[in-house]
């Protein structure tokens, strides 16, 4: 812990339930960082979220994910000092819109965003964390094009099983749809499948499944995924909220969907991609490491190599 | 411009935003059975550092150990260090002539169980928690033993605040009860699990938290001179306080389900205020450090069991 007048506290740059965010100049080093105030309540006493992010992002050092530098303990606050990040991916993509129109990235931008987000993921997953809230809003970007992973107040570390996950993670248009049939036993698909909305949503630059309640987000993904059932999905019907009434669909061509809101043209091996990624079965969906050994990423792994 | 943590509002903010964890594990914990808390159970209040403090000047009572640290034949006797393999050699050597029997390995290549995270996730909880009972009734009555014989020394007290530039023996005396309470701990585990259940992983990660606090605390000494003091020691006088601190924290970091602080303080039988201030301290002690990795669930599961089936029987 350092102490608090190293650092300069400048504008707000947001409010949240249980933080407030400034920006902040850190006087030593001429640097600027994101100071995060978390109000120590006195009924709740230190925030989950606080101890989570803590202690979680403490242990995270990786290029991929935003770094927290510093805790500051004062009376009755914690100040949580971060790498600053100049915003993030949903108001980068509302910043691109026309009129009213959604906007896509640039495909070359796309693959470069989502390189970034599966490398911090992996990382993720391989420490044995769970991110539990993947989305545009939580995704950091900066002038140079790099991407971080931030907020980690929903994250839990995974190892011992047991049965205290909740079902209630995720904000709703990026859960996957075994979460939303009520699985608790859901382990590193889940952030995958969030990264199948993301891709898709930067491609065109409206959410893939923008629902307003759980029932109507699971119509939006069979709709176009198809409706799953026990032979594509051995055990689907013990979730706790699988229906056999569901209303049967086939999938559609995810391809001829997306193009119609992208300018460039797709080719399949991105949409192979994005097969991998929102398999609705979590066993069959790629795994980060997987994901990042894609062909369509094939000109960033073959950098890596030489 | 945005920055890392405006993630926050812009989930609350959004349209199609859904429960969040806060909100959803406040909902959830309404939801579960709240059993009716039956059994008030008040630990006295503790001192505040200024009047344990002064307190301890006049008088022999409860101060942390200070053992010196090689003067003896071996260091860890006082043990609250819970750590690793040498828990057993350190039963082994570290006691009295008497004892020895009771605490050495009858053989050391004697196969135990060996625990794998499914297996400590099944370990029934009443076991788990008669092998925690065990090993920590162990310590605190070895370190209450060594409380008696080598008292801390008063004036050691500035001495060593001026080296504890972490904050650690400030943080430890704040978990200092004036009297030991009542309740055993066989007991105030039982309560604890009866008022706000949680699972195998939060209670056996009171252990390794412990440790690390002790190896945190009292590694800072090692330039002290041959004085070293031991800062963290866990006694009678503590042990309940960081027993529910350690709860508290750890189930809020690793279960999506868990109690409001007012419910733990009220189980724990210390107040609210309290509570929250120990909650904060024991997150300092460890540094924030609470991440346990599967082998460590592991290695503490083992050490814990083979305690208990050297020292019972």
């Amino acid at each position: 812990m350092s102490s608090g007048s190293q650092f300069k506290q400048l504008e707000k740059l947001g409010n949240g339930t249980y933080a407030t965010v400034y920006k902040g100049l850190n006087k030593t080093t001429g640097e600027f960082v994101a100071l995060k105030e978390v109000k120590l309540d006195s009924e709740e006493g230190t925030p989950s979220t606080a101890i989570r992010e803590i202690s979680l992002m403490k242990e995270l050092k990786h290029e991929n994910i935003v770094r927290l530098y510093d805790v500051i303990h004062t009376e009755n606050k914690l100040t949580l000092v971060f790498e600053y990040m100049d915003k993030d991916l949903k108001k980068y993509m509302d910043s691109r819109t026309v009129g009213n129109a959604p906007v896509g990235l640039e495909l070359h931008l796309v693959k470069y965003f989502q390189w970034q987000l599966l490398e911090g993921l992996a990382f993720c997953h391989e420490n044995k964390i769970l991110h539990r809230d993947l989305k545009p809003q939580n995704l950091l970007i900066n002038k140079k094009g790099q991407l971080k992973i931030g907020d980690f107040g929903l994250a839990r570390a995974f190892g011992i099983p047991v049965n205290t996950f909740s079902s209630e993670v995720v904000t709703l248009w990026y859960r996957a749809p075994d979460v939303l049939m009520g699985s608790r036993t859901y382990s590193t698909s889940i952030d995958i499948w969030s990264c199948g909305c993301i891709l898709a949503e930067m491609i065109t630059g409206k959410p893939l499944f923008p629902g307003t309640n759980e029932e109507e987000q699971l119509k939006l993904i069979f709709e176009t995924m198809g409706t799953p059932n026990e032979q594509s999905w051995p055990g689907i019907s013990s979730l706790p909220k699988y229906n056999p009434g569901f209303p049967q669909h086939l999938p559609k061509n995810l391809k001829s969907i997306l193009q119609a809101h992208c300018a460039s043209d797709l080719d399949d091996t991105l949409i192979a991609l994005l097969h991998g990624l929102l398999q609705l079965n979590p066993d069959m969906r790629l795994s980060a490491k997987q994901a990042l050994h894609h062909p369509w990423f094939a000109e960033y792994y073959q950098q890596q190599q030489q | 411009m945005s920055s890392i943590v405006t993630s926050s509002p812009a989930r609350s903010l959004s349209a199609a935003s859904v429960p969040l964890q806060a909100t959803e594990l406040r909902k959830t914990e309404s939801l579960e059975p709240h059993r009716k808390l039956s059994e008030p159970l008040v630990i006295q209040r503790h001192h505040s550092i200024s009047r344990s403090t002064s307190k301890m000047s006049n008088n022999n009572s409860p101060k942390p150990v200070i053992s010196n640290k090689g003067t003896t034949n071996n260091d860890n006797n006082a043990s609250l260090h819970v750590a690793s393999k040498k828990i057993l050699l350190q039963k082994k050597d570290g006691l009295e002539e008497r004892d020895k029997e009771n605490y050495s390995i009858s053989n050391e290549d004697e196969i135990f169980e060996v625990f794998n995270p499914d297996k400590i996730a099944s370990l029934p909880m009443n076991k788990l928690l008669e092998m925690l009972t065990t090993l920590l009734e162990t310590i605190i009555q070895s370190n209450d033993n060594i409380n008696n014989v080598h008292p801390l020394k008063m004036n050691e007290i500035p001495k060593i605040l001026e080296h504890d530039s972490t904050g650690c023996l400030n943080a430890m005396l704040s978990f200092k009860g004036k009297h030991i309470p009542q309740i055993n701990l066989e007991q105030y585990f039982k309560r604890i699990q009866k008022y706000c259940p949680t699972t195998n992983d939060v209670f056996l990660s009171l252990l390794i938290y412990f440790d690390r606090i002790f190896n945190k605390c009292n590694s800072k000494f090692d330039n002290y001179g041959h004085d070293n003091p031991q800062i963290f020691v866990m006694d009678s006088y503590n042990i309940h306080r960081l027993i529910i601190a350690g709860v508290t924290v750890s189930t809020k970091f690793l279960s999506d389900f868990f109690y409001s602080n007012s419910r733990y303080a009220k189980v724990g039988g210390i107040s609210l205020k309290e509570l929250n201030y120990l909650e904060l301290q024991f997150l300092i002690l460890c540094d924030f450090n609470l991440l346990i990795s599967i082998e460590e669930y592991e290695r503490y599961a083992n050490l814990l069991y083979r305690f208990y089936k050297t020292n019972t029987n």
